[in-house]
């Protein structure tokens, strides 16, 4: 009788620890992907933010943004020129204002991942024209 | 003689759980630090395109005064061409000598723009002398 107490015991004692593991082992599990997605999330907005920061800074100071932008691999859909990078995807739109002095030309560098934005860097330069006295 | 350790099941439970509960710290720190690392690269980025908005607002503020310098430009010559400048600058822009400055605020950062008008007909009309970024006051919420 005195066996049989102390084996149920026992029993018992390892289907709580048991238990308690399985709990633990759940809620850890979720604790790392939660954490790993969000440090993707902050690899993909450093990462962009860098690649947005170079582009528009070339386009900036570029003559020529389209052949810089095929060269880079984009492709153009209207104005509009679309990359996918490891993590998210740039994407470029062009805007021109004319006016009788000059141009002022905008691109809007956008990153997204999926459908959420990450950055939006717009890179503006104003051309102007010769206008005759 | 062997002698027998004595770690019975209640023992090595107890090291589970302290194991698991080990476990559960890690995980809580690395969870944190994740967070953290997202909030600097947000931070950086939001930082980054208010730059990148205030050089847009300037750019659109100088064909803004382009526009007004090249149709003096037309009209008149000489100091008249200077006059004509003056009263027709657009909104915040003042006129000293041969340099148009402005600023362009955007929350707690501020663009000082300065521009010498240069010509009268040809291309260059207008000419980059400042264009210097400013923060009027710290971040409030710096905690992380």
């Amino acid at each position: 009788m005195k066996e049989g107490g102390r084996a149920n015991a026992l029993l018992v004692e390892l289907l709580i620890v048991i238990f308690f593991f399985m709990i633990a082992a759940t809620t850890l599990v979720e604790l790392f992907a939660a954490a790993k997605l969000k440090s993707m999330e902050a690899k993909a907005l450093n990462n962009s933010m860098l690649e947005g920061q170079n582009l528009a800074d070339e386009l900036y100071g570029s003559s020529d943004p389209e052949k810089l932008l095929e060269a880079r691999g984009f492709t153009q859909e209207n104005e509009t020129w679309v990359m996918d990078y490891e993590g998210y995807t740039m994407k470029i739109i062009r805007r021109e204002e004319e006016s009788e002095s000059g141009s002022l030309v905008s691109y809007d560098v956008t990153s997204y991942q999926g459908e959420k934005q990450l950055i939006s860097l717009p890179a503006t330069r104003y051309i102007p024209k010769e206008v005759s006295p | 003689m062997k002698r027998k350790i004595a770690l019975g099941p209640g023992a090595a439970s107890l090291i589970l759980i302290v194991v698991a509960l080990s476990l559960a710290m890690m995980a809580m720190l690395t969870i944190i630090a994740a967070k953290n690392d997202y909030s600097l690269c947000f931070r950086s980025a939001s930082m980054i395109e208010k730059v990148y908005e205030l050089n847009a607002a300037s750019e659109k503020r100088l064909a803004e005064l382009d526009a007004v310098v090249a149709k003096a430009a037309k009209e008149q010559s000489g100091n008249a061409f200077l006059e004509t400048v003056g009263k027709n600058l657009p909104e915040g822009m003042t006129l000293e000598g041969d340099q148009v400055t402005w600023s362009e605020p955007l929350e707690n950062r501020t663009l000082n723009c300065a521009v010498q008008i240069t010509g009268t007909g040809d291309q260059t009309r207008l000419k980059w002398v400042t264009h210097k970024l400013t923060v009027n006051e710290p971040e409030e919420d710096w905690e992380w």
